[in-house]
């Protein structure tokens, strides 16, 4: 009987994740069903005493008095993912799903804690606390006069208390729908923690105390003699860790080998690039940022410049490098804008020059090399890659030449363009032959089923790096293996920045708008928060040798 | 009115000549290519006899050593004073990006406290030029000295001081023209202390212009005093192994040292540099009160750099917990 049941759920399972299909998210990692709809099989009770059962396809939460909060909690642990579920709750009961949740007999006498989605759906109370709601327009929401409805908010429960309260978000206080089926979507990748309540973003959290624990949810204690119910179903979830299925991590020799490798962290511009366009920011205060938040050095990318592709006075470009020492931050390398892929030869020549001129703003400004893209395939060449490569590799060898002459390395980038993979990339360099060529290595730009394997391969070769969150490009929730790239890196032997780039999701070029939310760009928070998790990783893997 | 803008301007200059950094206080570990002195000019002199080292193999060992940087002093230079060409310059500089290495800065031969004009304008020629190496090299800034005292003009510090300025202004708005810094070194010669070194520096009143901070040759009773004084100004540094000059048996406190780092807030390199105790300069000899003619320590980089970097990066992981 009970190994029918598990059977019946395979099969659900299955179906589930061929008809939700990948819709609802980026990565091609399969949707499992929390809840198979008949049993509470894969979660158990590990507080309180409210009562949970199945009924018609839902798990149903119902009060008791005298009991602590109580949570049914999955019994395996999850770190990163994407959830989604829907809920229905009486009107005065809270409630609230916990993610990276845990109990630890030696904390609070083992007491649940950990994140919590809040479901906070009292109607009847005013909200009359501090800190006060506030309007879209910014005028405060006159005490007593609204509930507080902060579902989708992200509260820790038993721990720090509020994380992410909805203050300052009107829409998503507005989302919630009293009386009625609700859907949430929280995505857990990382630092990054991100709820929608009805489609509506509530919370984005960057947060790093706790990365894994159990799924839980809550029925919260009561003083009400009056049963109050919750509803939970169709509760599903991608589990997004890291070394997913679809990375060979077994297949790849990670022993720590002896090497001299050593490196150093650098900013890439390109993540400010909004603030740096609109001129909230300019290169000097990058810098300064840079020192602040404690780089060793910073990528100044061409672009953000003032009047790129114009070259640059001296003036401007002596002031900034003297103030990036004055600062302590060296310049790892600059950038430019180019199409090397462009079968129009006039084109190719006037990148060429571009980059000429950009060599020498490298050399004023001491950068030791200067990215260039290879290009995107152009249409009607799809299958000419040979072609391409022939006519990019002399472009290449002209900006190389000129490197030599005037010290400056040029690499090109890996950019998921005319360069999908390691192989790709190590060809043109071969065909270009120039001890003043090589690569970029960018770590979200391979696209190949893994991208560690292209990293390790393309190592002999890189000149300069971009670490990127996902090495599954900017829409993937799997975040980069950082043990596992800097373990690659290490091996190799590799001496030298590793300058980290953060991206906002976009809709990438040529593709329809993905049926998936965008998550908000938050620069001022993903840098410092990426630094740190890079920072970690690095002194974790040169520990020894130091 | 014309005046009044005149001092606006003046005032505000000098204000700035102090380095304000943005951040806490941090420091690479640089390897001043003045500690091989002996195998690098073997090299770049072509001498036969004795080890030689070329600056690519410098790199290399200081790379292995786990240096951040590397200062690369011009005398070593094959041929120097002579400029040396592209090729040469490029291949150094991608040698060390290559191994991880930043080249913090170099340096050349002066004096600037020598009497005769057209000496002096021969050295700002030569540092001038150094300066478009410098550029090249991808080094942010040049050392260059003030210059011994000349005979006679023992007590006419304020008029060295002031031809000495003009000479430095000369290479400061050179070096502002192309984008690489200049600092002059306390040597113990003609800037003996922070005082005399700062003023000398509110003399040029360039912000291309600062010190490089030499902890091992200010001569004063308590250098720690001096250090910390002129860290304002300092656009690099040369770590000694003693504040009291290269034959001092009395090692550097570098706890000290890093603990007046942080709390001026310097952000940059600290280059080591090791010195033999019976070297070439004759100030290091009057500075010191042991008689060497008995023992003459033999003096190797290749122990004495590890030993004392060992000892830097102790203190600067006490310091900074890096």
């Amino acid at each position: 009987m009970k190994k029918q049941t598990r059977s019946l759920a395979g099969i659900s399972l299955l179906f589930l994740a061929s008809s939700i299909n990948i819709s609802l998210a980026q990565d091609p990692i399969k949707l499992e069903n929390l809840f198979d709809g008949k049993t509470l099989d894969g979660w158990q009770q590990v507080q309180g005493t409210a009562k949970y059962e199945v009924k018609d396809g839902m798990i149903v939460g119902t009060t008791v008095t005298d009991s602590p909060n109580s949570f049914l909690v999955t019994k395996k642990l999850y770190s990163d993912f994407i959830l989604e579920v829907d809920f229905k709750v009486d009107e005065g009961l809270n409630s609230g799903i916990q993610f990276r949740s845990t109990t630890d007999k030696n904390y609070k006498d083992g007491v649940v804690h950990g994140y919590q989605v809040e479901i906070d759906p009292a109607q009847k109370e005013m909200y009359t606390k501090d800190p006060k709601n506030y309007k879209d327009s910014g005028e405060v929401v006159p005490p007593g006069t609204e509930p507080r409805c902060w579902t989708g908010g992200i509260y820790d429960e038993k721990r720090r208390g509020w994380l992410n309260d909805l203050t300052h978000n009107e829409a998503a206080r507005k989302a919630f729908k009293p009386g009625e089926w609700n859907h949430f979507r929280i995505e857990a990748t990382g630092y990054r923690m991100y709820t929608w309540i009805n489609g509506v973003l509530a919370s984005a959290l960057f947060d790093d105390m706790t990365p894994s624990g159990f799924i839980g949810l809550q029925v919260h204690a009561t003083k009400e003699t009056k049963p109050m119910k919750v509803y939970w179903k169709n509760i599903v979830i991608q589990n997004l860790e890291n070394n997913s299925a679809l990375l060979d991590k077994p297949n790849q020799d990670l022993t720590k080998k002896p090497t001299n490798s050593a490196v150093k962290t650098s900013l890439n511009a390109f993540s400010f690039s909004k603030k740096l366009n609109s001129n909230e920011m300019s290169l000097t205060d990058l810098i300064d940022y840079a020192a602040t938040h404690g780089f060793d050095a910073m990528d100044l990318t061409g672009y953000y410049f003032p009047d790129y592709p114009a070259i640059p006075s001296d003036e401007y470009i002596n002031n900034l490098k003297r103030h990036a020492f004055k600062m302590g931050i060296d310049i790892s390398g600059t950038g430019v804008r180019n199409n090397f892929a462009d079968p129009d030869p006039a084109k190719r020549a006037a990148d060429v020059k571009h980059v000429k001129e950009w060599i020498d703003v490298a050399v004023k400004l001491g950068a030791p090399v200067v990215r260039v893209f290879a290009g995107p395939i152009p249409i009607g060449y799809e299958n000419k890659w040979e072609e391409i490569c022939n006519y990019m590799a002399v472009s290449l060898k002209e900006c190389a030449d000129y490197g030599k002459l005037r010290g400056v390395l040029v690499g090109v980038q890996n950019h998921g363009d005319f360069l999908k993979t390691a192989n790709e990339t190590i060809k043109l360099i071969k065909k270009v032959d120039s001890d003043w060529l090589g690569a970029i290595v960018d770590v979200g730009y391979f696209i190949t089923p893994d991208p560690y394997l292209e990293i390790e391969k393309i190592m002999p070769y890189a000149v300069n790096y971009q670490v990127k969150e996902s090495p599954f490009g900017v829409l993937s929730r799997v975040r980069t293996d950082m043990p596992r790239l800097l373990r690659i890196i290490s091996n190799s032997g590799y001496r030298g920045y590793l300058p980290i780039e953060t991206l906002g999701d976009k809709v990438l070029k040529g593709q329809p708008k993905p049926a998936f939310p965008f998550r908000p760009y938050d620069a001022d928070k993903m840098v410092p928060a990426l630094l740190k998790e890079l920072k970690a990783a690095i002194a974790n893997e040169y520990k020894a040798s130091n | 009115m014309l005046l009044l803008i005149f001092c606006g301007t003046t005032l505000f200059a000098q204000d700035k000549l102090e380095i304000v950094r943005a951040g806490k206080a941090e420091v690479k570990i640089s390897l001043n290519a003045y500690s091989f002195t002996k195998p690098l000019l073997n090299f770049a002199k072509g001498r036969a006899n004795g080890q030689t080292m070329t600056l690519f193999e410098m790199m290399d060992w200081a790379a292995e050593q786990g240096f951040d940087a590397v200062d690369l002093t011009a005398y070593f230079f094959p041929g120097y004073p002579v400029i040396p060409s592209d090729e040469y310059i490029n291949d150094l500089k991608r040698h060390a990006f290559q191994l991880g290495l930043d080249i913090s800065g170099t340096g050349v031969r002066n004096d600037f406290a020598n009497p005769d004009p057209e000496k002096r304008a021969a050295d700002v020629k030569h540092v001038k030029e150094w300066i478009d190496v410098a550029v090249k090299l991808g080094a942010p800034v040049i050392r260059v000295f003030s210059g011994p005292i000349p005979a006679g003009y023992e007590d006419k510090w304020d008029e060295i001081c002031k031809y000495m300025a003009a000479s430095l202004k000369e290479c400061a708005d050179y070096g502002k023209q192309r984008g690489v810094l200049v600092g002059v070194q306390n040597h113990g010669d003609f800037l003996k202390t922070a005082d005399q070194t700062i003023k000398l520096v509110k003399m040029v009143n360039s912000e291309w212009f600062g010190v490089i901070v030499d902890a091992g040759y200010f001569i004063t009773p308590n250098p720690y005093v001096d250090i910390e004084k002129v860290m304002p100004y300092a656009v690099n540094f040369q770590l000694k192994e003693s504040v009291f000059g290269a034959a001092s048996p009395i090692k550097s406190d570098l706890n000290r040292i890093m603990e007046i780092i942080k709390r001026t807030g310097y952000r940059g390199y600290l280059p080591l540099e090791t010195l033999s105790p019976l070297g070439g300069n004759k100030n290091k000899k009057q500075t010191t009160n042991t008689d060497l003619n008995n023992q003459k320590p033999l003096y190797d980089p290749y122990t004495a750099v590890p030993e004392f970097l060992k000892k830097v990066k102790e203190a600067q992981k006490q310091a900074f917990n890096k």
